[in-house]
């Protein structure tokens, strides 16, 4: 009993801090198995047989073929465990149904040519926009920025006339032309390049290095970090796109797996599952060995002003 | 191996401001400059102009007999040490030192003969393989020496290399670029704001203010002979004491009335002027300078040779030696560095007995020195 | 002085072929659509003035789609900032497992928004899972995506998919936010609501504009999912620009679809102007 106030109150606010750490772990453990819940869901149903799933779920599903609305008081059974771990879903989707990989091909030929390519032409502008400041380059940023924060809505109507004057609508390069040019990876790597500090650029000029040197031995391999990211939330948002393909390409065969997904009928509800998990294999390898990279393009996206 | 010459040169900012106005300097080859001087006096400018970092507005530079207003950086054949270093952090430190050789086409076995070679009179052999993220400050510093040193230039550039080090290093990295200088007989142009490093390192001084020249000399004589107050107060630390006072006349000879009433009577007997200049001088007020190793801290001396009845009013024991804040009646205070451990103790009285020989006179509106090298007098 | 125009051209070039996609595929449309939002039709090139934006204003679906759009973004945009900062903070008070958790809250990033939608559909049809829970409770069901809480299913949709992005964003700039501020005033006392108001929230002020503004824009992309669930003409209250606009590119009336993408052009650029004069004022002291 011999302990003094000042012990007391330092215990105590020590046993807040053990109990604030507490919560917060409690309220990310919550957030945390809701934000999981979908993804889970999805890879553990592709692994379900058709009856299974149809058990589980054909309350929610056939009442569409159906049409019907009335409340069937049969349950719906949200599992995590089948109970026969099947791999026949991924099987018709693989060897049975071509369509699935046609669609996916549709998919990479897609969104390949556009990450290689905004990136690529990005990096240049990027260098031109670092390396000269001048009233016309400022006022020409702005203007990339601007198109960068309108809306789809906006932007697609452009995107729509340009592409019925070159006479592309219909066809893969109406998408993926406005992909290529669009300025989200320009505004990034931007702010990545005119961090480089001034004195490394001065270096390579005396080091006897012209600007293609300064850029291609100087700046991209110390942009590598941001290309690597910019590359990946570019593929994140094309690899997952609607709106641009309902509008500009209506033609079912040439549309990507995002958009056919929704298409697959409702009596094949465990192949949708199973070809959502194919579909979601990139992005998933993505998280594995580029998350640092996806943080980093994240946190480079932040705040508007270089 | 090279000399340089700068004629008018002017560095004019868009927007008008006047960075560097008709810097004239002519560099003889194998000669250490340090241009220094405080921040933003646009000495960093001048050296950046001489890299081609900068376009010159005005005026002519030549290097050896080439001018080279309008040549890239990279046709100059100079090196330049930033005082970031500004490693390339992609590259390892054998990449970073071979890289300019590489981007001239030195041929690979070559490439690495010098690099090593490099490596080795730095002592940074075992550094080559690391990333400069990998580097402390001082290894860095080498890395960055070494970078320049690889290309044989004509001209090394300076600028406030070793800024970013503590002080222990920095003194000893002083000592090591002395060296290097007179081991690769080379141009060295070196900028620093720090006038310890000025007067350590260089064989002449460009003292700059705001875009001028001030004075150029050696560093013994820019101590000497400061050309006007601010040169006399920017060079030397701790920095000169300066005081007003009045030249007068009597029996006696010329002497300096200073203090608010007149207390303290400077005999000018000995002083670095000319008789005639003095003459001059009578009457007028001018501003007096005296280093603090110029004075002595004694108790009583004799009439006319310095300064009675102050006390010491902070005592800074700094080991070898000690500086005294002494405060002296009609509000003069002075600071006297004396040799040793606390000669005096705080709160102590004492009196100041001046080298008159060390006294400097300056022109009161101007600040031009009036006391300079006898026969030439100020220049 | 040559050197230096040079060296103009040179970095010009660099920027050329963005330059030159931005023009054609961006900034010359879009002067087209100003011209197109001002003329009766392009063949004849009548100047008829505001005629197109008043037909628009005066269109219902156009007025019901705003009206629904800016109720969604009005709830949705604070939510997704305020979670997505807690979420941040919560990280950022050094609890164990924090890198797992960062990829968790990441992860719908990963997930195809038509999996997506398979998941909602089970979770909030009719006949889905909520539904089997409020049973067993006793309560009756409630067709979610079709009744009047269509917009807070959209709105939880929305938060799953954006809160992990934001929550990155918020982590960076907490982390920016100088270690000595924040212990200088707690060494001068200020509680925890103090020290966020007076420093953090200041701090983080840029960041808050910017996550805004994404928000803002991601509350506009929700179409995506809503059309997914339920096609082109969904519950009336779940009418959108976008099915608007998708249903007029139908009619290929290229006049109507002008004068809206305009009025959505202006309302973005003065939402945006607006924060970001707001920010100017809150975030004035701490920026380099």
């Amino acid at each position: 009993m011999t302990r003094t106030r000042s012990e007391r109150r330092a215990r105590g606010s020590r046993r807040r801090h053990n109990v604030r750490i507490a919560l917060a772990t409690l309220w990310c453990g919550v957030f945390a198995v809701v934000f999981l819940l979908p993804t889970v869901l999805t890879f553990a149903n592709s692994f379900m047989t058709e009856t299974e799933i149809t058990a589980n779920y054909g309350a929610v599903f056939e009442k569409n073929e159906k049409g019907g609305k009335k409340f069937i008081a049969e349950q719906v059974n949200l599992k995590l465990i089948p109970d026969k771990v099947t791999f026949s879903q991924y099987a018709t989707t693989l060897f049975k149904s071509p369509d699935y990989l046609f669609k996916f091909w549709n998919s990479v030929i897609l969104v390949l040519p556009i990450v290689v390519f905004q990136v690529g032409i990005a990096a240049f502008a990027a260098y031109s926009f670092m390396r000269t400041r001048g009233r016309v380059k400022e006022l020409l940023l702005f203007v990339y920025i601007f198109v960068m924060l309108m809306p789809y809505q906006v932007t697609l109507v452009p995107n729509y006339m340009v592409a019925d004057k070159l006479g592309i609508l219909g066809t893969r390069w109406s998408i993926i032309l406005p992909g290529v040019f669009a300025p989200f990876s320009v505004f990034i790597l931007t702010k990545a390049m005119r961090r480089i500090p001034k004195s490394l650029i001065e270096a390579a000029r005396l080091d006897g290095c012209g600007e293609w040197g300064i850029f291609s031995k100087i700046c991209l391999p110390m942009s590598k970090g941001a290309i690597f990211s910019v590359a990946i939330l570019v593929f994140i948002d094309y690899w997952n796109m609607v709106e641009q393909v309902l509008i500009m390409m209506p033609d079912a065969d040439a549309q990507p797996l995002s958009v056919f997904l929704s298409q697959i009928n409702t009596g094949e509800i465990g192949l949708a599952f199973a070809v959502a998990t194919i579909y979601m294999v990139p992005a998933i390898l993505l998280f594995l060995y580029g998350e640092e990279y996806l943080v980093e393009g994240i946190t480079y996206s932040g705040g508007l002003k270089g | 191996m090279a000399g340089i010459t700068l004629k008018e040169v002017t560095k004019i900012y868009p927007g008008g401001v006047r960075a560097v106005d008709g810097f004239e300097l002519e560099i003889a080859d194998r000669e250490f400059v340090v241009l220094v001087g405080p921040s933003g006096c646009g000495k960093s400018t001048v050296l950046r102009m001489i890299a081609g970092l900068e376009d010159i507005t005005g005026g002519q530079i030549h290097i050896g007999d080439t001018l080279v207003n309008s040549m890239a950086p990279k046709e100059r054949n100079i090196a330049m040490v930033f005082q970031s270093y500004a490693l390339y952090p992609h590259m390892t430190v054998y990449k970073n030192m071979a890289f300019a050789l590489k981007m001239r086409g030195v041929k690979k076995a070559e490439r690495d003969a010098r690099v090593r070679e490099t490596a080795e009179m730095l002592d940074i052999t075992r550094l080559l393989a690391r990333k400069p993220r990998a580097l402390s400050g001082g290894e860095s510093q080498r890395v960055a020496l070494g970078r320049a040193m690889v290309r044989h230039p004509d001209v090394f550039l300076l600028d406030e290399p070793l800024s970013n080090l503590d002080a222990k290093l920095r003194a000893d990295m002083r000592a090591e670029i002395v060296k290097l200088h007179k081991k690769l007989e080379t141009t060295f142009i070196y900028v620093t704001h720090d006038q310890t490093e000025a007067m350590t390192m260089g064989d002449r001084i460009v003292i700059m203010n705001a875009g001028h020249i001030l004075q150029v000399d050696s560093p013994k004589d820019i101590y000497d002979y400061p050309v006007d107050t601010f040169v006399a107060g920017f060079i030397g630390s701790p920095r000169m004491n300066f005081a007003e006072g009045v030249i007068e006349k009597d029996v006696g000879g010329i002497f300096a009335a200073l203090g608010s009433n007149g207390e303290h009577r400077l005999a000018l007997e000995g002083v670095n002027a000319t008789a005639e200049t003095l003459t001059g001088l009578v009457g007028r007020r001018v501003t007096l300078g005296l280093r603090p190793e110029h004075m002595r801290v004694v108790s009583g001396h004799a009439p006319g040779a310095g300064f009675s009845g102050g006390f010491a009013d902070i005592v800074e024991v700094l080991g070898a030696e000690t500086n005294i804040y002494a405060d002296l009646p009609g509000g003069l205070r002075f600071i006297v560095r004396e040799w040793g451990d606390e000669p005096v103790r705080r709160g102590q009285a004492l009196d100041l007995a001046v080298q008159t020989e060390k006294l400097h006179i300056f022109d009161i509106e101007t600040g031009a020195a009036v006391t300079g090298r006898i026969g030439g007098g100020a220049r | 002085m040559k050197r230096r125009i040079k060296e103009r051209i040179f970095s010009f070039g660099y920027l050329l072929p963005s330059l030159a996609g931005v023009t054609v595929f961006f900034i010359a449309p879009f002067i087209q659509i100003i011209r197109y939002a001002l003329v009766d039709n392009p063949v004849s090139n009548n100047f008829v003035g505001f005629e197109n934006f008043i037909r628009v204003f005066n269109n219902n679906a156009f007025r019901r789609a705003a009206a629904n759009t800016a109720r969604f973004s009005a709830i949705a945009v604070p939510l997704a900032v305020a979670l997505s900062l807690l979420l941040a903070m919560m990280l950022e008070a050094k609890i164990p497992g924090k890198s797992k958790f960062r990829t968790f809250f990441l992860s719908p990033m990963m997930v195809p928004v038509a999996s997506i939608v398979l998941i909602w559909q089970v979770l909030f049809d009719y006949n889905g899972a909520l539904n089997s829970v409020l049973a067993s409770l006793g309560i009756s069901p409630v067709d979610w995506m079709k009744s009047d809480y269509s917009h807070v299913i959209v709105v939880l949709l929305f938060l799953w998919k954006n809160l992990g992005y934001n929550m990155i964003l918020f982590m960076a700039a907490l982390s920016n936010i100088p270690k000595a501020l924040i212990e200088a005033a707690n060494v001068d006392g200020a509680s925890a609501f103090r020290r966020f108001w007076q420093i953090k929230f200041r701090f983080l002020s840029p960041t808050l504009l910017f996550v805004t503004i994404l928000s803002l824009i991601n509350s506009f992309k929700v179409f995506r999912e809503i059309y997914l669930l339920t096609g082109n003409y969904p519950h009336e209250n779940l009418y959108l620009l976008q099915h608007f606009m998708n249903n007029t590119f139908g009619n290929i009336d290229y006049q109507k679809l002008s004068a809206a993408a305009l009025i959505m052009a202006l309302v973005m650029a003065i939402i945006i102007g607006i924060l970001f004069l707001a920010e100017g004022r809150i975030g004035r002291d701490v920026e380099q």
